[in-house]
């Protein structure tokens, strides 16, 4: 940059020497980061402005990776056939395997959906109709007065100063007196107590029934299925079919856009993601079925009720990495909190670090073989991250797919200075 | 080319330089307070965790050098010696972060179960006796307005300006000058007055408090977040040192001494200033709950709590903890006893800003006061309480990255000379 722009003449006519920069070191560096503050703000301005596009790209990546596996061992089965000694082309054989993998899939879901639904929608029912109920054993009988939205500490003093009042009439001097101080000790403490408490469960019971009817109401927009979520469906669908049937080929495609130079590291990544992606979705799936099972297993010994549907969200959350088990754990350990036994938490725990360890040292190098390129440190920060720029579906789908990027981008920069380094040891050693 | 020519260019120059190195500088400002802003829970959500993982920094190396200690006796013993040799992947940092997290969580749970009702108890006593004084003082301002200033001038003013609608009746009726407050105008009021302070005082306590992290609401989000960082501080105890290593790899070959310098120096100046702030608050905390106890002061346990939370806050705490205690002495207890505790703490105090404070803190800090309250008060109106509690360390690594930076420009600035006088020693 610093050659475009004029130098002191008198410098100019000596080669040899060293030209001033003409930036300072701090510019630079502001430079630098004020470029990297651009990418991020046009980013964000991007995904903020086309967030449904994204979220719908994003989940139908997971979705082809989650049908992957199936597709490939479909295609191998398929190439085998033989019709007059002649095998089919490969472009039909995949295609053919996509269709019933499409088919195999979603049959299973529906009959899935015929048969587990029934006994879970009744039991969501009877969660939904209980719930409030467990929590309301917690208040006192008196709640139509805590529930209207007062504030806890102006409520507090108020009603003492009203005692106080009241005390003041009946005689001068009874503030002060240690008697009545330590009446009033009795009487604030059990006025102070119990408000606080109540307020905040009658909050918790409002935000619940809040949440119910907004759960409610998403369930009727899907239930109606009105045109933009059918579009955006059908779309998902047909993007995953071709990312099925012509991964390989967009891979190719996508290399063959950047230049020359820069084709072989792309091509490097791009594989890299590739490798990266599948072995989180097949993990995350297998580990979110076995963990799914053994807590229904779990559950069942212990007797809680809704079983089905707790060990059916704890394995649906488990898919999320990291941050997944633990959202699922809460309603079990809420709802055995309130139970007769609620020691029965520390089996649950147990039960749980047994399985990780398990997970960790066994399950995991026996069927995957393969670590994540991703921290959960990454993982959790870029699930906020999409927290905030996309809410709670938003973030689910997002925030994977973001983080395996940013670990494959961060891996390969690394290894990128890393070679640099050695060329510089070897040019130093030179 | 004559001298004055060249002069002027460089001239021109320098000012270019200087203008464009302030630009940048306020843009990339500029540029991370509107990132700051725009995830502002998530960055609150990092100070939280940044906070609790540098409080639990130091039992967590404790125990992890102790487990060591046992292991190395253990691994003698016949079968589980063999076990452990055999598990290379279990490690000893892990299993002490989470005997420290149990503890630290367990601790707390109990702590407040045990301390909570006293603190509600003694907090409920006190704010019913400020009422009652409350009441007495407003009692005697509008009796004492009454005599001296004019019949009905606060009723005038109260019905000019806050009242509720529900009361405006009651004082609208007498508007006419010259007739002396009622008893039940009086109430009315005394209870705008009340309600009015109870209002802000609840803003400012709510405003401390950044909105996305509170979860009194028990909101889904609310809950995701405290996961999160629950997480986030575990895998920060468990793996911080290599994170150190992963991020220094992510720089420049060139630029890897100065970001290791530097992610050394802030690591260190958060460590020893967290350290050093808990400590001393909760040294200090216990010390003038003993104070308060040895003079009979009133709600000694929650006072010594609002010390100790108070002195969390660097140079400013002190102040506002003895203001606190100071206050309910005076009100509850003859002036001589403020005077004794007062002194007391002021002992205490000279005790520990120059002996206590420089080992426990260590030098690593030497800011100036003015700037440590500038970037107190700036801190507090980007980020609130969180920003204060940061504020400190914050200040001392900009002051880290301005001195490497002046020094850097210093070098430049060296070679470009030196080059200079080699290429007038070439033309002469």
């Amino acid at each position: 940059m610093s050659d475009n722009l004029p130098h002191p003449p008198h410098l100019n006519s000596h080669p040899t020497l060293p030209k001033p920069g003409v930036l300072s070191t701090t510019s630079k560096i502001n430079l630098v980061i004020l470029c990297i503050l651009l990418f991020l703000f046009a980013a964000l301005m991007l995904v903020d402005y086309l967030t449904s596009i994204v979220c719908m790209i994003a989940a139908s990546l997971i979705l082809t990776y989650i049908l992957l596996s199936a597709v490939n061992l479909f295609e191998h089965w398929i190439l085998k056939i033989k019709i007059r000694d002649v095998n089919l082309s490969h472009s039909l054989a995949r295609a053919i395997a996509v269709i019933l993998v499409y088919l195999t899939f979603f049959g299973t879901a529906t009959i899935a959906v015929f048969r587990v639904a029934p006994p879970l929608a009744t039991q969501v029912r009877e969660f939904a109709h209980e719930l409030p109920d467990y929590l309301s054993q917690f208040t006192p009988p008196q709640n139509g007065k805590t529930a209207n939205n007062k504030e806890p500490l102006a409520e507090l003093v108020q009603e003492s100063l009203k005692k106080s009042r009241v005390e003041k009439k009946e005689g001068p001097l009874t503030v002060t007196t240690q008697n009545s101080t330590t009446q009033k000790i009795s009487v604030v403490g059990s006025q102070t107590k119990t408000p606080l408490y109540k307020l905040a469960i009658a909050q918790i019971i409002a935000n619940y029934k809040n949440y119910a009817s907004k759960l409610g109401s998403l369930i009727l927009d899907i239930g109606s299925a009105t045109l933009s979520s059918l579009v955006y469906g059908l779309t998902t669908l047909v993007l995953v079919f071709y990312l099925l049937h012509d991964g390989k080929e967009l891979q190719k495609g996508m290399v063959s856009m950047l230049p020359a130079r820069h084709e072989a590291g792309f091509e490097h990544f791009l594989i890299r993601l590739h490798v990266q992606f599948h072995t989180i979705v097949k993990g995350q799936l297998l580990m979110s079925l076995l963990s799914g099972g053994l807590m229904y297993i779990l559950l069942l010994l212990l007797g809680l009720k809704f079983a089905l549907l707790l060990s059916v969200f704890f394995g649906l959350t488990s898919i999320l990495p990291v941050i997944g088990p633990w959202i699922g754990l809460i309603p079990i350990i809420t709802l055995l909190a309130f139970s007769s036994h609620p020691l029965d938490i520390v089996q649950v725990l147990i039960a749980c670090g047994l399985f990780y360890i398990l997970k960790t040292y066994w399950i995991w190098p026996k069927l995957i073989r393969r670590k994540y390129d991703i921290h959960p440190i990454l993982f959790t920060l870029s699930f906020v991250a999409c927290l905030k720029l996309a809410g709670l579906t938003g973030s689910i789908l997002l925030s994977f797919p973001l983080a395996s990027v940013l670990g494959v981008v961060a891996a390969s920069v690394k290894e990128r200075h890393v070679s640099e380094e050695k060329i510089h040891f070897t040019q130093d050693s030179i | 080319m004559n001298r004055s020519g060249s002069h002027s260019t460089s001239n021109l120059q320098k000012t270019t330089r200087i203008m464009l190195t302030a630009a940048t500088t306020l843009l990339v400002l500029i540029g991370l307070g509107m990132l700051v802003t725009y995830f502002y829970s998530m960055t609150a959500l990092l100070g939280m965790v940044v906070i609790v993982t540098y409080i639990l920094l130091g039992p967590v190396n404790l125990m992890e050098k102790g487990i060591n200690f046992l292991s190395s006796l253990t691994t003698r013993l016949p079968i589980y010696g063999d076990l452990v040799r055999r598990s290379p992947e279990a490690n000893p940092r892990v299993l002490a972060v989470m005997i420290v997290y149990t503890a630290f969580f367990l601790g707390i749970t109990l702590g407040s179960i045990e301390f909570i009702p006293v603190l509600t108890h003694q907090i409920g006593e006190m704010s019913q006796k400020v009422g009652v004084q409350l009441l007495d003082a407003s009692d005697q301002a509008i009796s004492w307005a009454d005599k001296n200033i004019g019949q009905g001038t606060i009723r005038n003013i109260f019905a000019q300006n806050i009242l509720e609608a529900e009361h405006e009746g009651v004082l609208k009726k007498h508007t006419a000058k010259g007739k002396p407050v009622t008893a039940e105008e009086r109430q009315v009021i005394q209870k705008t007055v009340i309600e009015n302070a109870l209002l802000q005082l609840e803003n400012f306590l709510s405003s401390l408090v950044p909105n996305s992290i509170s979860l009194v609401g028990g909101t889904l989000s609310g809950f995701i977040y405290f996961l999160a960082g629950l997480l986030l501080s575990y895998y920060f105890l468990a793996d911080g040192h290599r994170i150190k290593e992963q991020l220094v790899l992510f720089f420049p070959v060139k630029a890897r001494d100065t970001s290791a310098y530097l992610l050394d120096s802030f690591h260190q100046v958060m460590f020893a200033f967290i350290k050093g702030q808990v400590l001393l608050g909760l040294l200090t905390g216990t010390y003038m709950f003993v104070i308060y106890s040895i003079f009979h002061v009133p709600y000694a346990f929650l006072l010594g709590c609002i010390f100790a939370l108070a002195e969390l806050l660097p140079v400013v705490g002190t102040w506002i903890g003895i203001t606190v205690g100071l206050t309910v002495i005076l009100l509850n207890m003859p002036p001589i006893t403020a005077a004794e505790v007062w002194l007391c703490s002021y002992c205490y105090q000279t005790i520990k800003d120059n002996i206590l404070a420089p080992k426990v803190v260590g030098d690593v800090m030497g800011l100036h006061p003015l700037v440590i309250i500038l970037s107190l008060l700036i801190c507090a109106q980007v980020a609130g309480l969180l920003g204060v509690l940061l504020a400190l360390p914050l200040a001392s690594a900009v002051n880290v990255i301005i001195r490497l930076l002046l020094d850097m420009e210093a070098q430049e600035k060296h070679e470009l000379e030196q080059g200079q006088k080699e290429g007038e020693m070439h033309v002469g």
